[in-house]
């Protein structure tokens, strides 16, 4: 079968997904994968992932995400932002202003295939800085966001991490800081960051990126710190919503192919079932 | 900009996934009916680390030739039960794990896009259960594509050499028992050969070892002969030489330095000698074994794509008999691949 859209069931769990492209203005392709709730269901749930090498380390745990909260009543809309993954597109042309507008096209597409439900928005890494950004702008009835941080803080974190890698794998090799790295970029250079090509308008566009929070205390924000992850930086008063979980980071180069994650996946489960009902908590 | 569209394969119950990049229009390559077949990079999504997968589909679409990519069973957004580990995996695949199910795409993929060949490859375990399958298919294989293929059989796998049953069951094994995982980390750090990636610098253990290089190379130098290292996969090293005596030819790429490159000068030594028109060898220079680091990506793009062009730019013109075209049959002097 091949085509604009397929739809397969997961054998495990009998929940359909549909699996297909959405065309850009721009002529380049976004990824989505619908995972259709089983049995009625209660709300609309949209994942957004990391990017980069993240988003490869964390996909499987990701797809086991959608489909027990399928399983759970809930429909989910998982993605790939644009260049990276599934999706069209070269990751050196895009920034975090670009991914932001991609979780606004999903949560249209969520919208249309799940109307009259509400929708909530779960992010991780990047994925939860834009989710922040977005849920303040008032989209979105419910959002948990994990390991949160603000945008150039998240790149030198994931540049970090990749030096140390690199380090590791090829100790001969000769050495560039993170400082200079950064330079590199200010000046307009690329840089290659785990296989992914930054651009200056990457580095220069997540300072314009920072976690949010909503004017109105009362909208349903959760945020989760991961252990052995920076805080994410929140107001004194929304220091409430905090949690902390003890998961591990599946976004990171692991031995486990689906990381210990399974408290995370229930700490999801029972915000969903808290905020739209269902199931037992 | 190359556009691509969702496939998909039922194997038993279960549905693998894949990516397919339809072929430029505008593409210059004169290759008739054949296509790219990538698996997973180990247990990465079938796009790859940081996407080589669909980077190198990419290029090769734009000249015309479509390109496929797929989840294997339990990865990617294919269905069924996800690996516990990569020692797991990794073991499972040495054993033809996902044979049945690579023949199964291979064969649904030939018959659906009237395929004469099809061009399969991927890195690391996508590459050697290429290998495993070649024989099998040899008459659908146009070439093999080996990133990084580590022919390395596991401490599990060399305990026995017994190539495995392709698995009666689609669940992967249940992760080993923690004295089991003790167990294995100790043989392997008795193990003789264990000692030797220790002092190249190819051990998880080897950092303590490093001042004592240069001693390993002369003793490595020594044990370098015509004869298969010990520790080969066997079952994938014989699959991959029949499918050679098939005259299906080999791209492979190799990470300069890391080891790769130094195991399969030992592998192709202990063949019958194989000219270059069957096996070419790219030695990729300042990179990582998944080929994310320096100019990797480019680089096996552009060898990839040279090769292609040469090696089946004219099998346009070929009669579609089921014969391989004249271009791809024995030299009359082979000349024995170089690692270039």
């Amino acid at each position: 079968m091949s085509g604009a859209s397929a739809t397969i069931i997961d054998p495990l769990r009998g929940t359909p997904e549909v699996l297909r492209y959405l065309d850009g203005s721009d002529g380049v392709q976004l990824f989505t994968a619908f995972h259709q709730a089983k049995g009625e269901a209660r709300a609309a749930l949209l994942l957004c992932g990391p990017i980069g090498a993240e988003r490869e380390r964390s996909h499987r745990t990701l797809v086991e995400f959608a489909r027990g909260c399928a399983a759970e009543g809930v429909h989910v809309l998982r993605f790939d932002y644009r260049g990276i993954g599934e999706s069209g597109g070269r990751f050196e042309d895009h920034c975090l202003s670009d991914w932001r507008d991609d979780i606004k096209r999903c949560a249209d597409l969520l919208t249309e295939l799940a109307p009259n439900l509400p929708l909530a928005l779960w992010g991780v890494r990047a994925g939860a800085l834009l989710v922040s950004e977005l849920f303040a702008e008032g989209l979105g009835t419910s959002a948990m966001c994990c390991a949160a941080a603000d945008g150039q803080p998240h790149l030198q974190d994931v540049l970090r991490r990749t030096l140390v890698a690199d380090m590791m794998a090829r100790p001969h090799a000769k050495r560039t800081t993170r400082e200079e790295i950064i330079a590199s970029l200010e000046e307009g250079g690329m840089a290659n960051v785990d296989g992914y090509r930054w651009s200056r308008r990457l580095w220069t566009d997540a300072a314009d990126h920072r976690v949010r929070v909503p004017s109105d205390r009362s909208r349903a924000l959760r945020v989760v710190d991961l252990r052995g992850v920076a805080k994410c930086p929140l107001p004194a008063e929304w220091e409430a919503v905090r949690e902390t979980e003890t998961s591990e980071r599946f976004w990171e180069s692991s031995p486990m192919l689906v990381p210990r994650s399974g408290a995370l996946l229930e700490r999801m489960q029972g915000w969903l079932r808290s905020s739209f009902g269902g199931g037992s908590s | 900009m190359i556009r691509r569209s969702i496939v998909t394969c039922a194997w038993r119950n279960e549905t693998l996934v894949g990516t397919m990049h339809e072929p430029s229009r505008d593409g210059t390559a004169t290759v008739d009916h054949i296509a790219l077949l990538l698996l997973n990079a180990g247990p990465a999504p079938r796009a790859g680390n940081s996407d080589l997968s669909a980077a190198l589909a990419d290029r090769l679409a734009a000249r015309g030739i479509p390109g496929f990519r797929f989840d294997l069973p339990g990865l990617g957004d294919s269905t069924g039960a996800s690996w516990p580990d990569i020692d797991t995996f990794w073991n499972a695949s040495q054993q033809g794990h996902n044979d049945e199910a690579v023949i199964t795409l291979v064969n649904d993929l030939c018959i659906r896009h009237r395929l004469r060949g099809v061009l399969l490859g991927g890195l690391c375990a996508g590459a050697i259960a290429s290998v495993r399958v070649g024989e099998a298919l040899a008459d659908k294989l146009a070439g093999l594509v080996l990133l990084e293929p580590n022919f390395r059989a596991t401490a599990d796998i060399r305990s026995t050499q017994e190539p495995g049953e392709a698995a009666g069951t689609t669940a992967p094994p249940q992760r080993p028992t923690r004295s089991r995982r003790l167990r294995r980390k100790l043989s392997r750090l008795l193990n003789p050969n264990e000692v030797l990636y220790i002092l190249t610098g190819e051990s998880r253990y080897a950092r303590p070892f490093r001042p004592i290089r240069p001693l390993l190379e002369r003793v490595l130098a020594r044990r370098v002969g015509r004869e298969l290292p010990s520790d080969a996969l066997m079952s994938a090293v014989m699959a991959w030489r029949r499918t050679l005596d098939h005259r299906v030819p080999s791209f492979v790429a190799l990470a300069r330095g890391l080891g790769t490159d130094r195991y399969m000068e030992r592998l192709v030594r202990a063949f019958p000698p194989v000219g270059e028109e069957l096996l070419r060898i790219e030695l990729v220079p300042d990179t990582n074994h998944i080929f994310t680091a320096g100019e990797a990506r480019d680089r096996t793009a552009a060898a990839l794509e040279a090769w292609v062009e040469a090696r089946f730019a004219r099998a346009v013109a070929a009669p579609r008999n089921g014969e391989r075209p004249a271009e791809e049959s024995p030299a009359d002097n082979a000349t024995e691949p170089t690692l270039s």
